[in-house]
Parts: C-alpha cells; structure tokens; sequence
C-alpha cells in the first residue's frame, strides 16, 4: 500500500532527493570516465580499478532509483526545519578557529577564548549573562589542559 | 595450560587500571545517553583517540561501557521528558512518558534499568558461547566465502532502512570507494589521492568515523541551537516540566519486577537475536520486543498508557543488542551496525584484527574483554542505581554550553592522534559530509560500514579472481557461498518485514 504524503510535503523532499540523485549520478559518471581514461597501475590478477567500478556503477544505479522511485517519497525526515546550511558552515568555521588559535596562541587561552565566543553566540540575548559563560569557558580550558596538557603525555 | 589461560584472564581483567577504565566508560555512556542528542555512538567516536593510546581490554573495556551506560542513558530522558537520548530509546517513549505523566517515573526509570541490565546479561552470555563456534567454522572460509560474506553484509545493512533502501546503497558504496583511496595492496601503487601526498596512506580511520558520527551531528544541533536562540524558542527540555519531585514518592518493588519476566525474557530473546544480524540494530530491537510483548501480554490494553511491561520489553531488547552485535565482528570481522564498526575500529587500532582468527590469536584478551562485558553490566546497574535522581539532572544540561565543549574535544582528539593537521581538515571534510546526509536523509551507518568493509571486500574479492584465473562463477561455485547468499536474501525479507510492521 502506497503511503500519501501532502502534496507541499513530498514537493519539499523530492527537490534535495533529486539534487542527491543528480548529484550522485554526477559523481558517477565523472569516476567511471577517470577509470576509462586515467592512469590506473595494472598488479597482480584484475586491476585496482575493479571495486571502485563496482562502486561508481552501484551508486550511479541508486541514483537512478533516487531520482525515478516512488521510494524517493517516502522519506523519514518529512519534517520541515529551518534551514541550517549558514549555521553549520559557521560552526564548521568555529571549529577551524578553535584549531588555529590553540596553535597559535597556546592550548588554554585558545579554548578559552573560542568556548567563550561560541557560548556567548548560542544563548539567546535575554539570558545572555557573564557568569555562566566565563564558568564554562574557563571549565573547558582547564579541563582541555588537563587532558591534552597532563593526561596525554602520560599516556603516551 | 587452561588455568593457566584462566589466571592470565583473570589478572588482566581484574586490574585496578582496567576496572577503573570501564567504570568510567559506564559512566560517561549514562551520563551522554541521558543528554538528548549525544547517542552512545557519538560519545565511543569522541573516545576513539583517547583509547587509542590504551592497552586493548582497558579500550574495549571502556568504549563497551560507554556503549551499555548510553543504551539505559537514553531511555532516562525518553521516560522524564518524552524526548529519546539515543534512537535506541525510541521505543521506550511508548509507555515510559506516559509512566511518568501517571506520576510514577521512578518506577519506570528503575523497571527500564534492571530490564536494561538483564538484556546485557543474556547479550554477554550469547557472546561468549556463540562467538567462538562460528569463528571456528569461519576459519574454513576461502576468499569467495569472505566475499559473499563482505557483500551480504553491506547489502543487508544498507538495505534495511525503510524508505532509504536506494540511499543506503549509495552511501554503503560511497563508503567503500572512500576506503579504497591511498595505496593499492596489490601493486602499490596510488589511486584516488588527487596527487595529495597525504593521501598517499588512505583516510584515516579516527578522523572519518568521529566526523561522521560525532561532528556531523554537533555542526547540525549548534546550528539548530543558534537558529533557536535567535528565534526565541526556548529548548524542549528546558521547558518541560522539571517533575523530579515525583522521584521521592514512587518505589519499585522486587515482586512487582518479578512479575515483569515475561517481557524481559522476551525483549532479552528478541534483542539477542536481532542484535546478531548484522544492520539491524536497537531501534528496531526496541519495537519489535515491545511489539512481541504486547502480543504476549495478558494486558495489552495496557500498553500506552504508561505499562511497565512496555518499558521492560524494549529496554531489554535494546540492550541485549550490545554485547550481540559482535558476534558477526568477532567470528567474521563484520560489524554488524554503527557501534560495532567503532568498536571494530578501536580493535584495529590496537593491532588486532577483526575475524575468525582474533579469538585464537588473541585469547587472553578476548576472554578478558568478555569477562569486562559482564562486569560493566555490573558497573551499570550499580552506578545507575546510585545515580539515577542525577541523571534526570543531567539531561537537562543545555546544549549551548555542551557543545563546544564536545567539538573542541572532537578537533583536539582528532590532532591528538598523530600530530597531523590534514586529519583536521579530513575530519571536518567527513563532518559536513555527514551533515550533508542527514539533512538529506541519507543514513550514516551504511557509508562508515562500507568504509570499514571495503578493504577486506577488495581483498576478497581479487584473490577470488586470481583464485579463479578471472572467472567470476568461482564466486559462486562453493556450497558455503551460495548458503551465505540465501541465508542473507532470507534475511533481508525477514528484517524488512519486521521494520515494515514495527508499531
């Protein structure tokens, strides 16, 4: 028995599930081309090349199913969400931040510093207050230099 | 020679060192099981650089304990506010909330431990007499045997995912082909780096697994926690009703859990067997034992509105699959979901090879992880019970201070490892690959299993071949290989019948 979804609802899957398949078949056909026109280093019995063929051809047949399937529609994140694609990019930023200037600046100072940065930026203004954010950021300092500063180098 | 065997077990497990590591990996797993949003998986790829430093039993030992704690810790905040910790939990929602809405939350938090603890036990003990047979009979295995076997497996787990069966597959593959850049083994020669030196060596196993397990799932809740704090929404949690007065006035007694074997048996039954196959995992051990139970109780009615017999069930059920997981690692090298490929991971960290010959090669340690499996249940029911009016705490911990905390462990933990900056970036890379799948509702698992998978896979595969002087009906010219393709295809359909009828 087929499952019905709201017209707007499968509309709103369908389009990143046909950019998946898209994308896919993409990646699919650029490879297969590498492995018929690059320069793949034969070895003993079939070549390297065999498993990512194998792989190439699986994915671009699953892209076709993405893309054709009523499957496509009966997808399990149905839920419309805000779009987080900013965010995450940002938070992926902060991570890079974070790395940086531990080795940059020093392992203490940089945690603290970045933790400060990303707690302050995650409370919402109405409860934005020093106290727990300083805590935190100087809890994770310390902490961050007891396992990376003390507890590493013992270990090792 | 047997005692001998026996007091070197012994000595091993029972270290101050290596019972201090697992109780501490108890009590992290409860402890970030009872934080929604911070599963058991995420928790065991965050330790993967700090075990890698370990002895083997302290490693396992420990990521294991985290395992078992993350399973009871998720159904700690399914039970108070509705809201699963781990997926595993999800089925525990179904009677757990309502328990506590009936104003009995300390019942249900104590019945969902002890069954929790009891799934462990008859998962432990499966473990221990299942897992050497078939080792031994895996021994006879050839290269086309371990082929079926490699080719089964990704297929069953990457297939079992309702509604993403296609998806699945192209993750599964995705994984594989990411497995295959670096070095090939058999001639040596590079492929797929993109004339990257560092990829000369392949991905690296850490930096891939935590990107994909731990990072990808941070990116995305700091991105909803900063969309939310801008918005103005308060967190679910936060906003819930903060019932824990109710945890002074409700008391489980041990006839009243007595009465609940029933389901435990059947959830320890059900959780042990799915646990086993490979893919299925403790979701789907949840419903199905809670659906089982209904079936066999003699009050189904019961079930939703808060039954402890429908928390008993899928919290036994979803525990047994943890220590039932690595049956298929253990006797073939397969791990047969998400947490078994970390923990399969961690094993090859330490130099020791997932598959048939682990267990002979390494017996001493084996026996002495199964032995530290029991006494992390141990661990488990003991520090829970002291601890469970804490944990209820815990789970309301805000994500806005949590998460940062956990990235930078994450980036840290990752550099850690070998002084490499390009694990850094191959850890972000992995990340935002992961968040790409989730917002696009491609499963995880599957590409982090194929990723595992596809070495062994090649190997298989171009030995066969050369075997075969490249006539690809050697493949299945072998009577094991063809009973591994049918039992496999009979156990897609039995498991996709069961996801397709779960409640």
């Amino acid at each position: 028995m087929k499952t019905s979804f709201p017209k707007s609802l499968v509309a709103h899957r369908k389009r990143p599930d046909a950019a998946l398949g898209l994308g896919l078949l993409l990646i699919s056909m650029v490879g297969l081309l590498h492995i018929w026109f690059g320069r793949w280093e034969s070895g003993p019995g079939v070549g390297s090349w065999l498993i990512p063929l194998i792989a190439y051809l699986c994915m671009a047949l699953a892209a076709i199913v993405i893309l054709w399937s009523p499957l496509a529609e009966i997808s399990e994140n149905d839920e419309t969400e805000p779009d987080v694609r900013c965010p995450v990019v940002v938070a992926a930023a902060w991570a890079i931040l974070l790395f940086l200037t531990v080795l940059n600046i020093g392992l203490m100072v940089g945690t603290f510093a970045a933790v400060l940065l990303a707690t302050w930026c995650l409370t919402p203004r109405d409860q934005q207050a020093w106290l727990p954010i300083l805590f935190t950021s100087s809890l994770a300092a310390v902490g961050f230099w007891f396992i990376f500063g003390i507890l590493a180098p013992i270990i090792v | 020679m047997t005692a001998d065997i026996l007091a070197t077990v012994t000595t091993l497990a029972l270290s101050p060192a290596v019972i201090f590591a697992v109780l501490t990996g108890v009590l992290l797993g409860v402890t970030v099981g009872a934080v929604p949003g911070i599963s058991g998986d995420m928790a065991m790829a965050l330790l993967l650089p700090y075990v890698f430093t370990m002895d083997p039993a302290p490693a396992i030992g420990m990521l294991m304990g985290v395992y078992k704690g993350g399973l009871f810790g998720g159904s700690v905040s399914a039970i108070l506010f509705g809201v699963p910790g781990t997926p595993g939990a999800a089925a525990t929602i179904l009677d757990g909330f309502p328990a506590k809405e009936a104003g009995y939350p300390n019942r249900a938090l104590h019945v969902a431990l002890y069954s929790s603890v009891a799934g462990d036990f008859a998962g432990v003990l499966v473990l221990v007499f299942v897992a050497a047979p078939l080792a031994m009979l895996a021994l006879s295995f050839g290269p086309r045997e371990f082929f079926a076997l490699y080719l089964a497996s990704i297929v069953i787990i990457a297939g079992l995912d309702r509604g993403r069966i296609a998806k699945g597959l192209a993750a599964a593959w995705l994984g594989v082909l990411l497995a295959m850049v670096g070095r090939d083994p058999f001639s040596g020669a590079e492929r797929l780096t993109f004339g990257l030196p560092e990829l000369g060596s392949g991905l690296g196993l850490i930096p891939v697994l935590i990107g994909l397990f731990a990072v990808s799932e941070i990116l995305l809740q700091a991105a909803r926690t900063w969309r939310e704090s801008n918005s103005g929404k308060t967190n679910t949690i936060a906003a819930a009703d903060k019932s824990l007065h109710y945890l002074a006035n409700d008391h489980l007694g041990w006839r009243e859990f007595r009465s609940l074997w029933r389901p435990v048996a059947i959830g320890s039954a059900t959780g042990t067997f799915i646990g086993a196959l490979p893919g299925a995992g403790a979701t789907l051990a949840g419903f199905l034992s809670y659906g089982l139970a209904r079936r066999a109780s003699k009050h189904p009615e019961r079930f939703g509105t808060g039954s402890l017999e429908g928390v008993a069930a899928p919290e036994a059920g979803n525990s047994a699959t943890a220590c039932a997981t690595l049956i298929p690692l253990f006797a073939f090298g397969i791990p047969g979901s998400g947490s078994a490929a970390l923990i399969g991971a961690a094993f090859m960290m330490q130099g020791i090879s997932p598959g048939p010959t682990m267990i002979d090669d390494n017996m001493t340690i084996v026996y002495a992880i199964f032995v530290l499996l029991l006494i992390g249940g141990i661990f488990n029911l003991l520090t829970s019970k002291l601890l469970l009016p804490y944990y209820s705490r815990i789970a309301m911990l805000q994500p806005r201070y949590v998460l940062p905390v956990v990235l930078g462990l994450a980036v840290l933990g990752t550099y850690a490892t070998n002084n490499v900056a390009f694990d850094v970036w191959v850890l972000l890379a992995a990340g935002l690959l992961g968040v790409a799948m989730r917002l696009l509702g491609v499963p995880i698992a599957p590409l982090a299993l194929g990723f595992i998978l596809g070495p062994g896979l090649e190997r298989a595969l171009r030995q066969s071949l050369i075997l075969g002087h490249n006539d690809l009906a050697y493949l299945v010219a072998s009577p094991a290989a063809i009973a591994i393709y049918a039992a496999s295809t009979a156990m897609l359909i039995l498991l996709f019948r069961a996801h397709s009828t779960r409640p």
